[in-house]
């Protein structure tokens, strides 16, 4: 009996320590919750998009930035012009902006920065798109200039991106661990496994974007039920992104909280090994993917929660064509057109699977759809990252797999020869090249639209669905972003409603 | 004793070479490059190769185990892949959750498992008995991050007694610590009492029925005086036994309720270590694991001798 009351004892203590934490919270900092701690916290030196989601904008800013409608917008460059020829950008820098360490920021960081980028020894996880650039100069300390090898319409958007923020010179190599940028907020501490902090910048320049916030706190939590519990007993006031669908639903009906459906760029697709049979017969992928009922996989995969999509672009992106109908779900033709392949007698194959939900429920419902046009699936689960990476992507040793392309506007990996999609089209080749030299965004949304119907005829992938950005909040809590134009927590205009 | 002492630091010395080798072997066959996880699907060979020369992967692996076991001789641990921090403070980190996690744990299941096995064994066949053998097999079914969600569920989302996962750390002071660990202490507890309490039970009953006690008994003693003078300290030794093996469950054990209560300890550690095949994280944290076991071990035997006379007689021999 001793012992019982002990326990007991020992548990209302605890609980009244634990009370005491919570009233004496402030409301003037936020708890995020993320699945995923990130490995770093320089987005400019590792892929993970985990650290731009804790650095990016919060933290870290760039020449210029993508905002919540996924528009280009100045930041640390005020302005700019480019040549006729497309080929050379003038920047015109804000002035004095400092990073948190006190150094300031002008031509010779934003250079510093750029050249770190596209140096031998950069590790930045999108150096090719840097590749571009033929030269940066600084005529003066509050002018940037940018020469291109060729012109490059996407530049002011990767500029944008969390892998292109500027960094100083004399902190950049330790940013990894103790990151200095020139953002509202500043790193505070970093308790590994559990948190990241970021405080105010009482310095930020940016007078017309002070943060109404003093004080971020990022909590990594990567079991789906301890998300929900972290939630509903006050520990974490948002997750921007919960990890388990099927958990999302009793959060709607719950006063308490915000639970908004929010579309990303996380294109789910399922590649096939194009250079290898029977997938190298454009109608064996054609139909596969007729075989496949978008809208029953989104209900059965993700609890209905998911857009549908018909080539390899995402909703939120500017020029996207819904081309869901090209080749429509249509089980009598998906079996006439394996029968014209040499396939009447059926097929089978194996797909590699990661282990995230999403993909593990996806593929099980596509074994079904293909059982039903007489091809046989064997599903093969692979770890992801580490093994993935190194079969599927890296040495092409898989027939299917399935996974969730993370970057924006990336339709132009179907043009690389190395791609694990192993697709060869010189039409589409160089339909991208034109659409990357073109700087008119009206003719190059044209060139992308040409290219997004080019795959939804050939179908190299299997396109299935967006995830969704399924955000939960406190319902006190506003300003956060509900579509995801970008991998990010822009936190900086988040507020407390009184 | 000292030859006792330095026979198990020579052997603990060779276990730990020989599973750090074994670890280093097992992770340079097994797929996956921590540098391809670390630049994602759009990287270039040159950007793979640089970081490749960063990170020191560009050596073939016996030279790369030489420089880490080198390194580890002389105190230095090497740099985390992932984090870009030295490996000690990232594990001394841990451990500062990890080790009170597992003694909370261990405190927990024994004062809990040994009165509840003393007094089923006390009362054989009796209700009580009944009743405690149900509910130790009832410890040793449920697994432990079932049990940590049960507990999350009720005690910190529906009464909200205690906060539902994470670590405020040491620095935010004892109280708010303690309060992160009491519900993982105990998702590790339950089962561990479980079994403690049916060895407990068995061992005392099994001295119960031994001569020296019947003979006690005869010479006037009363049942409670023989139950606790000579029956519960002889019952102690199988039970030590089962304690110290159950040290390395708790470790094991730890991963899952680590994840479950998203505590920053030594399980979830080498868990993304090994996610992330951050080699040289995961070499240190398997080694600190072994010798944990290994010392735990030792104070095990150490217990023996100061349980048993017989014991000790045969050491100075």
């Amino acid at each position: 009996m001793r012992v019982i009351k002990g326990i007991v004892g020992g548990l209302a203590l605890a609980a009244a320590l634990s009370w005491g934490a919570v009233a004496a919270q402030a409301r003037d900092d936020v708890v995020l919750g993320l699945s995923i701690e990130p490995s770093g916290l320089d987005p400019t030196v590792a892929a993970p998009v985990a650290i731009g989601q804790v650095t990016w904008q919060n933290l870290f800013e760039g020449l210029v930035r993508i905002d919540r409608d996924g528009r280009i917008v100045p930041q640390l460059a005020r302005s700019w012009t480019i040549s006729p020829d497309g080929r050379t950008y003038t920047f015109a820098l804000q002035t004095g902006v400092r990073f948190h360490d006190g150094e300031p920021f002008d031509s010779a960081s934003a250079r510093f920065s750029l050249d770190r980028a596209r140096g031998a020894a950069s590790t930045n996880p999108q150096k090719q798109f840097f590749g571009v650039i033929d030269a940066v100069e600084t005529p003066d300390a509050a002018t940037l200039v940018v020469r291109l090898r060729e012109p490059a319409g996407n530049l002011l958007y990767w500029l944008g991106w969390p892998a292109s923020v500027m960094v100083a010179p004399a902190s950049a190599a330790a940013d990894r661990v103790t990151p200095v940028g020139t953002g509202p907020f500043r790193f505070a501490s970093w308790t590994k496994g559990d948190r990241v902090v970021l405080e105010r910048n009482p310095s930020y320049w940016d007078a017309a974007r002070v943060p109404p916030l003093s004080r971020l706190t990022f909590r990594f939590i990567g079991d789906p039920q301890a998300q929900v519990a972290a939630l509903q007993s006050g520990g974490v006031d948002a997750f921007p992104e919960l990890s388990a669908p099927e958990l999302f639903g009793p959060f709607k009906a719950d006063p308490r909280f915000a639970a908004v459906v929010g579309s990303t760029d996380l294109k789910v697709v399922a590649g096939m090994n194009d250079a290898r049979k029977p997938f190298d017969d454009p109608r064996v992928r054609r139909a596969l993917m007729m075989a496949v009922d978008r809208a029953t996989l989104i209900e059965g995969a993700q609890s209905g929660l998911g857009q549908p999509i018909g080539s390899h672009y995402a909703p939120n992106d500017p020029g996207y064509i819904d081309l869901t109908g090209v080749l429509p779900f249509d089980p009598a033709r998906a079996k006439a057109l394996l029968a014209e392949a040499g396939h009447a007698d059926g097929l089978s194959f194996t797909i590699k699977v990661p282990q995230m939900p999403y993909a593990a429920h996806t593929a099980e419902v596509l074994q079904a759809m293909f059982a039903d046009i007489g091809v046989t699936m064997t599903i093969v689960p692979t770890e992801f990252p580490a093994k993935w990476v190194a079969e599927v992507f890296k040495d092409h040793d898989f027939d299917m797999t399935v996974v969730a392309h993370a970057e924006p506007l990336d339709i132009g990996i179907y043009a690389r020869p190395d791609y694990y999609f192993g697709y060869r089209n010189p039409a589409f080749d160089r339909t991208i090249a034109e659409a990357e030299r073109t700087t008119d965004a009206g003719a190059r949304l044209a060139l992308y639209g040409t290219a997004q119907r080019m795959l939804a005829e050939d179908v190299p992938a299997l396109y299935l669905y967006v995830l969704p950005k399924l955000g939960v909040w406190n319902a006190k809590l506003e300003g956060l972003w509900v579509n995801e134009p970008i991998p990010s927590n822009d936190l900086t205009q988040v507020r407390w409603r009184e | 004793m000292l030859a006792l002492l330095s026979r198990r630091l020579l052997g603990l010395a060779a276990t730990l070479l020989a599973v750090a080798a074994l670890v280093f072997a097992v992770m340079s066959v097994l797929p996956g490059d921590p540098a391809a996880i670390m630049l994602g699907t759009s990287a270039r060979p040159d950007t793979l190769a640089a970081l490749h020369r960063q990170m020191g992967l560009d050596a073939p692996v016996p030279v790369r185990f030489g420089r880490w076991l080198g390194g580890a001789l002389t105190g230095d641990f090497g740099v985390s892949t992932t984090y870009g921090v030295p490996v000690a403070a990232l594990i001394a980190e841990r451990l500062a959750v990890t080790l009170p996690l597992a003694f909370l744990a261990i405190a927990l299941s024994v004062a809990a498992a040994l009165p509840l096995g003393v007094l089923a064994a006390a009362r054989r066949g009796q209700a009580v008995d009944v009743l405690v053998t149900a509910l130790a097999q009832l410890g040793v079914a449920l697994p432990n991050f079932w049990l940590g969600l049960l507990l999350v569920l009720t005690v910190a989302v529906w009464l909200g007694w205690l906060p539902a996962g994470g670590f405020p750390g040491w620095a935010a002071g004892p109280g708010p610590a303690l309060a992160a660990l009491v519900l993982p202490a105990l998702a590790l507890a339950l089962p561990q009492a479980g079994i403690l309490t049916r060895v407990t039970r068995t061992a005392v009953l099994d001295v119960l029925e031994e001569d020296f006690v019947r003979t006690a008994r005869a010479k006037g003693l009363s049942r409670r005086a023989a139950l606790w003078r000579h029956a519960v300290p002889n019952a102690l030794v199988p039970v030590v036994t089962v304690l110290g093996l159950q040290f390395s469950f708790l470790i094991a054990g730890s991963v899952l309720v680590e994840s479950v209560f998203g505590l920053p300890g030594l399980g979830r550690l080498a868990y993304q270590a090994f996610a992330q095949r951050d080699l040289v994280v995961l070499q240190d944290v398997v080694l600190v694991f072994a010798a944990l076991v290994i010392v735990v071990n030792f104070l095990v035997d150490l217990a023996y001798l100061a349980l048993d006379p017989r014991l000790r007689a045969r050491g100075t021999a």
